[in-house]
């Protein structure tokens, strides 16, 4: 079947699989940052936005995304150098599998959260798994990311 | 690997119930954030997501939630973060993270069944009828209980509005994971109702404990008896997340905190 | 000694970091060719069983199906999947595929086709007929059970290893000095205790991925993410009867290892459709594949005496080991060693000692290779001992430690004893600041005003405790690691080697030891690593290996490549090389000055005659592993009524010698406590009672997450060790040793119970204050 979807900004017409997840339909149309970790919703590294909401591409049909807007880091470079910039300065890029789906995250909650306390940051990001930094590395960016880019 | 030979977004519930009655292996599709997992071959999928069932509506009796209407949805409403302290919101906001409560339907978790399921734990509590395509108004009470009803659309979630006090708590290995054990305790002008799910089986209504917290004047003493009534009264089993021994064991804890919480 | 470093000891950006970050393709799997066969294998449903029949006939009928082999169609050499230097300590116990199957997941056939729907259709309709075998799935009666796991006859180790496959032992070890319990028996005070620690998975969030293809020029390429290039070759060339000039590995960036890409896992698979069918294959393993079917943590079971005098002078321990190394002896003996030899030694002023162990197969999922590898087990027991020995002694357990910890400039016996897989190498610590990790890391908790307890409500206490631990920095007289620099026109250098960056940031680390050697900046030097055509030989990136041996090998490379450069402007402006400097990129003699720029250049175009290449080299055998050093204290909450326990604060102090990227250094210790409180509280693999894995995936197998730790502190002791590339030591692996004891012996401070079974679950917390107050 077909779905409509802009992609990055792009229109695009992409053929698809009833049953396909939209991780995979993504990669095969060459959107390589968006990555494969656990085949069922838990550690984020998938994470894309729909619609400006990040949801992990591995649990959503691609059907169901016919006429979303969706982004992935492709579409954010800029925004990804900005908060990579915070990221290698705390050395929290390690095995950097984990990094688009978290940037992407974080863009997310920048657009939803005004004032996020540094539990709100947690809780809205502890769907965004990382088995390198343990965690409070990335902590530090982001929260200097988000209070130098007001 | 699901399989899945056609995939259908009706525009309308009557759509929607017709698609769904055309082929024997046929699904809805809500979040499909489960569905997923499935190993079956689908013939007809039914998404929901255009069939005009993701709202909050709330009136002066109820609140009403559209099957379609996302955890994350819902955890944002003005309307509720308000409704009963936003115990709605606290039920699920620890659900794995924000992409997967982004996708998560109320519909889903409710006709489903889930043992594990938060959100049934409490909308129990609430008194909370849903609405369904065919078999019309039910309480979930009825719902969980009347294994019959199959290949219907779940519509709605119909919350009274009754001035109650309600508590949600639960018990988590990680921040994220699924729950050890859920309760959830209301109190309507001393009317008390007590739920617990994750036992690992579905929610149940602790029915002879509700009522002797209903007919006992509620202080930590009698908080504590209640908290041991129900873990008495109702059955648990052991899983991977738990023996069935601890769940008893936090059962009276976790009820005995929610009733003092609703005082 | 530090204070002239330009280039290392300096936190500069992680070279690969932000073309990660914006998702450039890098890994295996956006390597992959498009229009290449899908590769899957089946698996065995039962623990344990002879394939007795595969009929896959039906199955080679689906459309897109390319081919199928069962065990009957592939090679039939033993090998060893381990991933180790050779000849390997670990068993030969191995094949492609096997006649039997010895853990649900273990491959019964290889699929490849054109489609993953093709694939899994031809999957289904293979009809494999098998003999139910009885399963071994209980560590302790696994030694001499009547089911033998390893019955095939070709089974054998490459030097003893105590392997003794009629009894299911793959692999046993004991060593003592001194007669331990006549010591013992004699000693004023003493303890003892059982601890047992659990199978952990690795979880690397990027799964095992791999692809092959064969070249234009006949040779089979293997891309694949790997700690260990080198090693896959080899383990491959003997597996398929190839010589290793037909062979090509390539590692990509890597998502994490941890030590569970170690060993080989799908790339002999890949490899047996490539050869075949002559085409290109791919293999990405899903997350249940990679629990069921790669490797997981030893567990282990302790039996742990300790014995001191009054004062509390420890003068003995005794270490008995049990572990499990699941259906195939994949480093059984050498994290069996570590158990011993990462941790004994830290009491070196005892009297006798001894540890014995016992590796055993059981037909569960393969242990491997995983970060702590035995040291962290060890620790567990031998920290929680200690605590209830200074509380049986009446002293705290900060004085216990001062009295008795290895010191600078010690030695301890086992160094020499006891190495991996053999013997060990005599040394003194030259670096140990274990004095100041101790008291530096009490004072971050402030463990004075929290020792032991503190009530903070009528159900809530808190508590707090420590443990100390030591880790090696590469193999002794094994590992190598060598690197290649090559000067390129306009200055610039490549840095080639074989050393496996898996998100570590060793390519940069090394990029910032060769920028230092030479005296350039790091950002002038082009990094290029695991590559079997063009790196040199490196055994990989395990045992804590790579900055400490692969380190020591650039420095060595980059003094050589700064005397050739040297020695070569020397003799263009016809002057001895003593009369030559070189800084900030400008050679200067006396009369006259060029820049590094204009030299290169000019070497490579205007020299006439004198043009030449320059390339210098070098290769690094460690000849000891100097123990880097840590102490951990954890601040814990614990809810009396329900045994649920939040992690407050996580205090560390690392004695690591130079850090030479002070950031990636602090990250490697912050990750590696993650991963040890998971070990220490969450992650558990479990199994049914007929051997099926129930935390097969990311919903049942629980790895912390960002919300469950609310603090983690980390410090570096000024510390440099003589030996080190500009005094470092290792600190990819200590990081995870401490948590499981300082978060027991907390639990233990604020509630006064102790638990001895990993992982440490609000249940069992709960259980043990409930049977307390009976
Ligand atoms: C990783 C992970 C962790 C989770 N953790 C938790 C947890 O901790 N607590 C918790 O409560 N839940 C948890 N869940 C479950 C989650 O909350 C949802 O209940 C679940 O995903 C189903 O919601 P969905 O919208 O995705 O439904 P789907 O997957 O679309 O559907 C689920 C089932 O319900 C049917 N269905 C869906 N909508 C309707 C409808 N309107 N009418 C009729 N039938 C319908 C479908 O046909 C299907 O059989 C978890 C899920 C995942 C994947």
């Amino acid at each position: 079947m077909n779905i409509q979807v802009t992609i990055n900004g792009a229109s695009r017409t992409w053929s698809i699989e009833p049953h396909e997840l939209l991780l995979d339909t993504l990669r095969r149309y060459g959107y390589l940052s968006v990555k494969k970790g656990c085949d069922s919703g838990s550690c984020g590294v998938c994470t894309v936005l729909i619609n400006d909401k990040p949801v992990n591409s591995c649990s959503i049909f691609a059907a169901k995304v016919d006429g979303s807007n969706i982004v992935t880091v492709e579409g954010v470079q800029a925004e990804a150098e900005k908060i990579g910039a915070y990221m290698v300065d705390e050395g929290v890029d390690q095995c950097g599998f984990c990094s688009p789906g978290f940037v992407l995250t974080v863009l997310g909650l920048q657009k939803e959260l005004k004032n996020p306390t540094e539990d709100d940051i947690l809780h809205y990001l502890s769907g965004n798994l990382c088995r390198c930094t343990g965690y409070v590395g990335q902590a530090r960016a982001i929260h200097k990311y988000l209070k130098e880019s007001k | 690997m699901i399989l899945i030979n056609e995939y259908r977004t009706p525009s309308n519930l009557q759509e929607a119930f017709e698609l769904l009655q055309s082929s024997e292996n046929s699904a809805v599709v809500g979040g499909g954030a489960f569905l997923r997992f499935s190993s079956k071959k689908i013939d007809v999928a039914v998404d929901l997501s255009k069939a005009g069932l993701s709202f909050i509506n709330e009136t002066e009796e109820s609140v009403e939630i559209g099957a379609m209407t996302t955890y994350r949805e819902m955890e944002t409403s003005e309307t509720l973060k308000t409704l009963f302290e936003g115990v709605l919101v606290k039920t699920i906001r620890n659900i794995v993270g924000i992409q997967m409560r982004n996708l998560f339907t109320i519909g889903g978790t409710v006709y489903a069944r889930y043992g594990f399921s938060n959100l049934i734990t409490t909308l129990l509590v609430l008194d909370a009828e849903i609405e369904l395509y065919k078999a019309g108004r039910v309480t979930i009470k009825e719902y969980l209980d009347n294994r019959s009803i199959k290949n219907d659309i779940l519509v709605k979630v119909i919350i009274p509005k009754n001035g109650q006090k309600v508590s949600f708590n639960m018990m988590q290995k990680t921040a994220t994971d699924f729950p050890i054990l859920t309760t959830a305790v209301s109190n309507n002008n001393g009317k008390i109702v007590i739920a617990v799910g994750a036992r690992p089986a579905v929610a149940q209504i602790a029915l002879n404990a509700s009522q002797f917290a209903s007919s006992n004047q509620l202080t930590e003493d009698v908080a504590k008896q209640v908290g041991e009534l129900v873990a008495n009264e109702l059955s648990f089993s052991a899983d991977l997340r738990s023996s069935a021994e601890y769940r008893k064991m936090i059962c009276s804890v976790l009820v005995k905190r929610g009733l003092l919480e609703v005082l | 000694m530090k204070k002239d470093l330009k280039q290392v000891n300096s936190s500069i950006p992680k070279i690969d970091g932000m073309g990660l970050v914006k998702g450039k393709p890098a890994y295996t799997q956006d390597l992959i060719p498009s229009n290449i066969l899908i590769v899957k294998t089946l698996k065995s449903p039962h623990a344990f069983a002879k394939v007795l029949n595969v009929n896959y006939e039906e199955a080679l009928k689906v459309e897109g199906i390319e081919a199928i082999f069962s065990w009957k169609d592939v090679p039939q050499t033993i090998i060893t999947r381990a991933g180790q230097g050779f000849p390997e300590p670990s068993p030969y116990d191995r094949y492609i595929l096997n006649e039997y199957v010895r853990h649900v997941g273990d491959e019964v056939a290889i699929v490849a086709g054109e489609t993953e729907e093709a694939v899994e259709e031809a999957l289904k309709l293979i009809k494999v007929d098998y003999e139910v075998l009885e399963a071994v799935l209980d560590l302790e009666t696994a030694v001499g059970h009547s089911s033998i796991i390893h019955p095939e006859k070709e089974a054998f180790s490459m030097f003893p290893i105590g392997f003794d496959a009629n009894k299911n032992i793959a692999a046993a070890y004991e060593m003592h000095v001194g007669d331990v319990d006549d010591v013992i028996a004699k000693s004023e005070v003493k303890v003892e205790g059982t601890y047992f620690t659990q199978a952990q998975a690795q979880v690397p969030l990027e799964p095992h991925n791999c692809f092959t293809y064969v070249d234009f020029h006949g040779r089979l390429n293997v891309i694949t993410s790997t700690q260990t290039p080198v090693h896959i070759r080899r383990i491959m060339g003997r597996a398929l009867s190839m010589p290793l000039k037909k062979i090509r590995v390539f590692k990509p960036r890597v998502g994490g290892g941890f030590g569970g890409k170690q060993m080989l896992h799908g790339e002999l698979f890949c490899a047996m459709v490539t050869l075949k069918t002559g085409k290109a294959a791919k293999m990405i393993y899903t997350r249940k594949e990679v629990f069921e079917s790669t490797c997981c943590r030893h567990a282990m079971r302790f039996n742990l005496r300790v014995a001191s005098d009054k004062e509390g002078y420890i003068k003995a321990i005794d270490m008995d080991v049990l572990s499990d190394t699941g259906a195939y002896g994949e480093h059984a003996l050498t994290v069996l060693m570590v158990a011993g030899s990462k941790t004994l030694p830290l009491y070196n002023k005892v009297e006798a000692v001894r540890f014995n162990g016992v590796v055993c197969y059981t037909n569960h999922t393969p242990a491997g290779a995983y970060r702590g590898y035995g040291a962290l087990q060890a620790n567990f027991a031998l920290e929680s001992l200690l605590d209830e020995l200074a509380e049986k002694l009446g002293i705290s357990t900060v004085e216990l430690h001062k009295k008795n910890m290895i010191s600078e400039g010690e030695s301890s016996p086992i160094f020499k004893i006891m190495g991996e897989g053999s013997e060990g190498v005599d040394m003194n610590v030259e670096s140990c600041k274990l004095d100041y990790c101790l008291d530096r890391s009490i004072e971050l908790i402030g463990w004075e005003n929290k020792y032991p307890r503190k009530e903070i409500a009528p159900n809530k206490v808190r508590g707090v405790g420590l443990a100390i631990a030591m880790q090696g920095s590469g193999i002794a007289h094994i590992d190598m690691g060598s690197a290649i620099l090559k000067l390129n026109d306009d200055g610039f250098f490549n840095l080639l080697m074989g050393a496996t960056d898996i998100g570590t940031g060793s390519d940069t680390i090394l990029a910032q030891v060769a920028a230092e050697a030479i005296g350039i900046s790091a950002s002038d030097i082009v990094v290029y690593s695991s590559d079997t055509d063009l790196t040199p030989f490196d055994t990989g990136a395990y045992a804590s290996s790579t900055t400490y041996v692969t380190g020591n090998a650039v420095r060595k490379a980059g003094l050589n490549m700064r005397k050739l450069l040297i020695e070569t402007v020397a003799k263009k402006f016809k002057v001895t090389p003593e009369e030559v400097t070189f800084e900030n990129g400008v050679f200067t003699t006396e009369k006259e000055s060029i820049t590094l720029k204009e030299f290169s250049t000019r070497l490579y175009y205007n020299e006439g005659l004198d043009q030449k290449q320059l390339v210098a080299s070098d290769s690094y055998v460690g000849e000891q592993s100097p123990p880097p050093f840590m102490v951990g204290v954890a601040e814990v909450e614990v809810d009396t009524e329900t045994g649920f326990f939040t992690i407050l604060d996580y205090a560390a102090v690392v004695d690591c010698g130079t850090t030479l990227n002070p950031n990636l250094a602090k990250i490697q210790v912050e990750g590696g406590l993650m991963q040890g409180i998971g070990m220490a509280v969450y992650e558990d693999v479990v199994y049914t009672s007929s051997g099926r894995m129930l935390t097969n995936n990311l919903m049942t197998y629980k790895i912390p997450t960002r919300e469950d730790v609310k603090k983690l502190t980390v410090e570096f002791a000024d510390s440099y060790d003589p030996s080190g590339p500009y005094g470092a030591k290792s600190v990819g692996e200590i990081g995870i040793d401490t948590p499981p004891a300082a978060i027991a012996n907390a639990i233990y401070n604020a509630v006064g119970v102790r638990i001895k079974t990993l992982p440490i679950t609000p249940e069992k917390v709960l259980m043990a204050l409930k049977l307390k107050e009976k």
